[in-house]
């Protein structure tokens, strides 16, 4: 449609005067609205009440929306690259929002397979295609502090349910005063056109860099001296025969499990730690972690940039094994103890999901960095099942063997120590990339036909290019590859 | 060292001149002048567009960060 031409990735390229530090809030503004699904839980009691269901059914919507957000990643992720951010987040908001819109439409008409087709088919390919989309943009514009700008936005995403769970308990109440379920269709038609108008500032905000943009005083070739960054590029595809994918896939996986293992049980563990605790402190504990969540993606993130992504995974592994050992040994003897403790296992959590677009960038360059941060995405999906699966199994187990308090977390614990000392290796062996899964540097500019246009608009510049992100196709690109090989 | 042409030097906003370009291309109209000779309106605008792309996303995010270090309290005092 000639009307949505501005989404093209060719007319998403920056002009004059554009800033780079307006992206961080473009992608702000759609991962504070995807967010929502962390706050989900608001909505579990009124749509039992509705519904007149037990609660499986109900948490089944969550399950669908966080399974289409791996699927939509995982698939979506070339195709967003081809597209351009703004086409992408178009989209994002456009299927988020109305999975509100047609979950509504279910609430109000007593259907409940629409809203498993709403929130969690629609919102699901939202929250995909949301979570992707702003990341290979802002390492773009960004290659000098990758892990600042990607923590920025995927900060927003633990930020989102800070928003969304006030909120939506405030309109339920406004809408349904004493019976919530009375609130829901309401309050999930003004959610879905606000967050629809929300992620369209993120649209129509973003922008590409040109080509051969670089951050002033930026220099690639200072920055290819630490060994675990490459200039180099690899497709999506050949990302997923190298070694190093899945092992990344493997610590993302490890470190979000054990994080999950926490955030799934915060309340009844610090009641079942500390009997004197009441539900209103433990729901007090239950915020702090998401601040914690929160502060660790955009903190630890940034500190990647100046430690480096591997040493940085190993204080998210290494240091989180041992916080889950002490949590396990002494965790009990005393409440304040307890809480720094979950508080920086949930920070290193938050800061494991918005460090590896960084590390991904690292090892494979910016050319397919959103496609492969898609796939490798699918190890959150997996963690999702895994984590509350290991945790509840184990902790009813040890119930039913008539084990209480602390004592009936040790197992689960104890096995997310061990998780995360495999992630922790997993980390160790990671090395740079072999150059034979690099893409050849005319391959690249294939990809980008909108941009080929683009370059005959300015048919005057001579053939060699700028030096700039080891932009693919170019004299420096092919330079930097011989030097990174003659350095190993 | 940089390969801009210090006449061009850009600032981290802009896109950066290519060394050894000839010709009317796009690049070289997008340079903005330095710093100190651009019009005072336009470096305004430009500031004013960033304060409220930052304010749209920090006015809710300031919001979900208060609510819940309300609720946080509660961990503090009972």
């Amino acid at each position: 449609m000639a009307s949505l031409a501005f989404l093209d990735r060719r007319h998403s390229i920056a002009g004059e005067g554009y800033n780079r530090w307006l992206v961080p809030p473009a992608a702000l503004a759609v991962h504070l609205s995807i967010g929502q699904v962390y706050a989900f839980s608001v909505f579990r009691t009124p749509l039992v009440d509705r519904f007149g269901t037990g609660e499986f059914p109900i948490a089944v919507i969550f399950s669908i929306a966080i399974v289409l957000l791996g699927l939509s990643a995982a698939f979506g992720g070339t195709w967003m690259e081809r597209n351009g951010p703004r086409k992408a987040m178009f989209l994002a908001a456009c299927c988020f929002s109305s999975g509100f819109l047609v979950g509504a439409l279910g609430i109000s008409t007593g259907q409940l397979w629409l809203v498993y087709l709403g929130y969690g088919v629609l919102g699901g390919i939202g929250l995909g295609m949301g979570y992707i989309s702003p990341v290979s943009t802002l390492i773009k514009w960004f290659p000098d502090r990758p892990g600042l700008a990607t923590g920025l936005a995927i900060m927003g995403f633990g930020g989102g349910a800070l928003i969304a769970s006030p909120l939506s308990n405030r309109l339920l109440g406004v809408f349904g005063g004493t019976d919530l379920a009375a609130g829901l269709v309401p309050t999930w038609i003004i959610l879905g056109v606000g967050y629809f108008a929300f992620m369209m500032f993120g649209v129509f905000t973003v922008r590409l860099p040109p080509p051969d943009w670089r951050p002033a005083g930026y220099d690639p070739a200072a920055r290819k001296q630490r060994s675990m960054q490459t200039a180099s590029h690899v497709s999506a595809a050949g990302a997923l025969r190298t070694p190093q994918f899945w092992l990344l896939w493997v610590v993302l996986f490890t470190n979000v499990t054990a994080g999950i293992g926490i955030l799934e049980q915060a309340s009844p563990m610090v009641q079942d730690f500390f009997p004197g605790v009441t539900p209103a402190t433990a729901a007090g504990f239950v915020g702090l972690l998401s601040i914690g969540n929160m502060a660790g993606r955009v903190c630890w993130s940034s500190t990647s940039d100046y430690l480096g992504r591997k040493p940085t995974y190993m204080l998210y592994l290494g240091g989180g094994a041992v916080l889950f050992f002490l949590v396990t040994t002494a965790g009990s003897a005393a409440l304040p103890f307890f809480v720094v403790l979950s508080f920086l296992i949930i920070s290193f959590y938050g800061g494991g999901f918005a460090t590896v677009p960084a590390y991904l960038k690292d090892l494979f360059g910016t050319y397919q960095v959103g496609a492969i941060h898609g796939r490798l995405l699918t190890a959150w999906s997996a963690a999702g099942v895994a984590g509350p699966t290991i945790v509840t199994l184990l902790t009813e187990s040890q119930r039913r063997a008539g084990l209480e308090g602390p004592a009936a977390y040790r197992l689960s614990l104890l096995v997310m120590v061990g998780l995360l000392a495999v992630g922790f290796t997993a980390n160790f062996l990671i090395r740079p990339v072999d150059a034979r899964h690099h893409v050849q540097a005319e391959t690249v500019p294939a990809a980008y036909p909108e941009e080929g246009g683009g370059r005959e608009e300015t048919a005057g510049r001579t053939a060699q290019p700028a030096p700039g992100l080891g932009a693919p196709g170019s004299v420096h690109h092919a330079e930097t590859s011989r030097a990174e090989r003659s350095r190993r | 060292m940089s390969e801009r042409s210090p006449a061009h030097a850009a600032s981290e906003n802009t896109p950066a001149s290519l060394p050894g370009h000839e010709g009317a291309g796009r690049r070289t109209q997008l340079l903005l002048p330095p710093p100190a000779h651009r019009a005072p309106g336009t470096a305004r605008s430009a500031t004013g567009r960033l304060v409220l792309a930052w304010a749209v996303v920090s006015v809710p995010l300031g919001y979900g960060i208060t609510q819940t270090l309300i609720k946080a309290a509660q961990l503090f005092t009972g």
